[in-house]
């Protein structure tokens, strides 16, 4: 029998930047203003006790959300998780590394600094000799190596941790997830967006439906990247990719009608081996779509079987509530929601996918790619219609 | 003894003289004029950066640039001289393996495009590239000296956290400024062990960027006072007309500045008052009594000068700690002989725990401004250290290749 419910959990949040619609507009938000972002019930039960923004633009809310909720702003992240003490003031921490003004390498990646952050949080950690559970969002790192330091290190001071995309746990359509344990052969997503920051949420979604697949999660072994016309090419000798592409186009919610060769001019694929055989072909279409579509092939079946992961295409950005829900369980149960696997190995495959482009679409092998876990039986996505239906 | 030179002959040098030093350069930006340019440099090209000039006896083995802007010269450098950039800092002390691959670490955290926040600071990332070295160090179970550029933060707790992550994981740090090892004029120290009682630095230029030159050129003189450097208690930054008015009304600053002021060399024309429109002061209390007060005069003087009283004598210690205005920044190259001496005998030149001391103190000195220009006391800054008597600035004239200390 379920004993009295224990206080809400303090949560600090440290952010690159916070202005309208940025991630920590619409994370943060929703802990102060509640899932719909208008001030009234529904809210997440966890409080947001202190902030830390990298950056302040000229268009900064963070100030002006901070007085109206009675939160306070501290200089350094030390101070955003003390509370101004020497010992770990809050019960979880919810790092937002997107958004800001920072640079573009020359692989196309924007050099968030997550890593850094993450750095500094769990310095803080070291100080005190405490730990709590902490929440990143999307890609660990651009950097493969920074992303397995950061899960490393998650292990080393034994802190439950979680990453990842609003895409794999947004409502779907149709209301649909792998089975578990299934035997599955192909897979793939079509989508838009910019090359890594919407890339990355397509491969987390599909990412998100095949680690359910037979025998587990064991890892990647080798990228390629193509572009324009090798795209078409690939597309058209690729009987099975062009079956799951097809069906996406099924259930996406904005196909424009037309030719998807004349309706995109600069197609973008990023396909992966996995080392268990399972292949994947996943497609930026920007032009075709809007939204965010996977498809998969189990093995033997002669249809692909596609789904919708649904966005809300303005505020209050509904999908993020559903991410906000699953970091919430993470910090009532203290135990991750999925695991930070998942992303590890998404962020890596996205990182040696750019690889591939930037060494002029070699194929690339992946060992350091293996990446291994389990996902639990339980999917973990809005189940039902969305608010915004 | 002169660095990078031996007065014994070749076999010599083989059979006594250990192989040269592994160094790599984590930097913010490396573009022309850049303090990476002006360090990295001298490796790569000499001390007068001709190419031709010896150098550093260290080697350069890789490089980390946080940003790459359109007048990056990090990468023709790199061609040029088979240096490897890598993309993470991880590779960077790695070298592509699983163990520390170098004997040092820079790291220059000065320029780049980064924000300034309400304290009027450059958020330079020192503490976060400090953080990442030291995970390295972590990772691999190895670590080695590392030398950072100017303060070590603009903020307090993570200058401090710095020197506490170096003392915890036992490696040799050094920070901070070149202006406090460069030539002088005329070329005196303070004298070791002596009673210091007040004190007066004058310089120029932005509050953060130069103010923290100006305090390092004041603490490398009074660290050497009696009874060593205990902490400061209470700093004050005043502005505008208040400053005018504190040296009208205290009779000690005003005979100091003066007397310091007679060393400059770069001194405009006409009324101080006129040409200065900006004045600022650093009013800095010292746990054992010492006052001191560091101007900054931009529009006044372009150099750095102090001039500080000692009990029994009749006349201040005052000199010019002068920086070269242009190539090859000679200073930088009195600097890199010091981070030399650390790199090749495994021990600081002098103690970081000044650079601290001063990081600490420009904090503080800023937020007194951002809070109306109020006196704060600073409990914090209880920072104790001792340095030895030999000093460590760069000897005779700036002529001599290569420098050598006093």
């Amino acid at each position: 029998m379920a004993g009295p419910p224990s206080a809400p959990k303090k949560i600090a949040a440290i952010v690159t930047e916070y202005r309208n619609n940025s991630h920590a507009d619409v994370v943060v938000g929703k802990y102060l203003d509640g899932y719909r972002q208008n001030g009234r019930a529904p809210k997440p039960r966890s409080k947001i006790v202190s902030l830390y923004t990298a950056q302040v633009p000229k268009n900064d809310m963070s100030r002006a959300k901070a007085k109206e909720h009675n939160v306070t702003i501290y200089r350094t992240i030390w101070e955003a998780l003390t509370l101004g003490t020497n010992k770990l003031a809050v019960d979880g921490v919810l790092l937002i590394g997107e958004h800001g003004n920072y640079p573009l390498n020359d692989k196309g990646q924007k050099l968030y600094p997550r890593f850094e952050l993450f750095l500094e949080i769990a310095d803080a950690f070291r100080r005190t000799n405490q730990s709590v559970p902490m929440f990143s969002d999307k890609h660990l790192s651009y950097s493969w190596i920074r992303a397995k330091r950061m899960v490393e290190i998650s292990r080393e001071l034994d802190f439950p941790f979680m990453a990842g995309s609003s895409v794999p746990v947004t409502h779907r359509s149709p209301d649909w997830d792998l089975e578990w344990d299934t035997p599955l052969d192909k897979a793939g997503a079509v989508a838009y967006g910019g090359k890594e920051a919407y890339a990355y949420h397509m491969m987390e979604g599909m990412q998100s439906v095949v680690e359910r697949r037979r025998d587990g999660e064991s890892g990647v072994a080798w990228t390629e990247c193509l572009e324009n016309e090798a795209v078409w090419n690939y597309l058209d000798r690729t009987p099975w990719a062009k079956k799951i592409f097809d069906a996406c186009l099924t259930v996406s919610k904005t196909r424009k009608p037309g030719q998807a060769r004349e309706l995109v001019k600069e197609p973008t694929a990023y396909l992966f081996g996995y080392r268990d055989g399972l292949e994947a072909a996943t497609f930026m279409m920007n032009g075709l779509v809007n939204d965010f579509n996977v498809g998969v092939l189990p093995k033997g079946a002669s249809e692909a079987k596609p789904v919708l992961m649904w966005l809300e295409n303005g505020k209050p950005y509904g999908h993020f509530a559903c991410l906000v829900q699953m970091i919430e369980k993470m910090y009532e149960s203290g135990e991750p929601t999925y695991p930070v696997e998942r992303t590890l190995l998404v962020s890596g495959m996205l990182d040696f996918a750019l690889e591939s482009r930037f060494q002029g679409y070699r194929r690339l092998q992946t060992a350091e790619l293996d990446v291994k876990y389990e996902a639990s039986r339980e999917s973990h996505y809005c189940k039902g219609d969305p608010v915004w239906a | 003894m002169a660095a990078g030179a031996t007065a014994m002959g070749p076999r010599f040098l083989a059979a006594h003289v250990p192989p040269p030093k592994n160094v790599a350069a984590i930097m913010t930006v490396y573009r022309p004029n850049s303090h990476s340019d002006v360090l990295v440099g001298k490796y790569l090209e000499g001390w007068l950066q001709d190419g031709k000039s010896p150098g550093p006896r260290s080697k350069l083995v890789s490089m980390y640039t946080a940003q790459v802007p359109d007048n990056d010269m990090s990468r023709g450098m790199s061609k040029k001289h088979n240096v490897p950039i890598y993309r993470t800092i991880y590779e960077a002390l790695t070298l592509g393996t699983d163990e520390l691959a170098v004997d040092g670490v820079l790291l220059i955290g000065e320029h780049g495009d980064y924000p300034m926040n309400d304290k009027a600071q450059k958020l330079y990332p020192r503490f976060e590239l400090f953080l990442e070295i030291t995970d390295v160090f972590r990772q691999v179970g190895k670590t080695a000296p590392v030398f950072n550029d100017k303060h070590l933060s603009y903020s307090w707790i993570k200058a401090k956290r710095m020197v506490d992550i170096s003392k915890e994981m036992g490696f040799p740090m050094m920070a901070g400024s070149s202006v406090p090892v460069s030539h002088r004029k005329p070329s005196i120290d303070f004298p070791w062990g002596a009673k210091a009682e007040k004190a007066v630095a004058i310089s120029f230029s932005g509050l953060d960027i130069y103010g923290f030159h100006l305090l390092e050129s004041l603490q490398c003189m009074v660290e050497r006072r009696r009874g060593g450097e205990t902490g400061v208690k209470a700093v004050q930054c005043l502005q505008n007309q208040a400053v005018w008015d504190f040296l009208d009304n205290t009779p000690w600053a005003k005979r100091l500045f003066d007397r310091a002021i007679a060393h400059s060399e770069t001194r405009s024309e006409g009324d101080l008052r006129q040409n200065v429109k900006e004045p600022a002061v650093f009013l800095v209390d010292y746990n054992d009594g010492l006052q001191a007060a560091a101007f900054l005069l931009t529009g006044g003087v372009r150099d750095f000068t102090v001039a500080i009283d000692i009990e029994g004598r009749s006349e201040p210690v005052s000199t010019l700690m002068w920086l070269q205005d242009g190539k090859p920044h000679r200073h930088f190259a009195c600097l890199t002989m010091n981070i030399e001496k650390m790199f090749e005998s495994g021990v600081a030149t002098y103690p970081v725990e000044r650079t601290l001391l001063t990081s600490g103190t420009l904090d503080f000195a800023l937020e007194s401004r951002f809070q109306g220009y109020k006196k704060l006391e600073t409990p914090e800054l209880n920072v104790r250290y001792l340095v030895p008597k030999k000093s460590n600035f760069c000897a005779g004239p700036p002529n001599i290749d290569p420098p050598v200390s006093e």
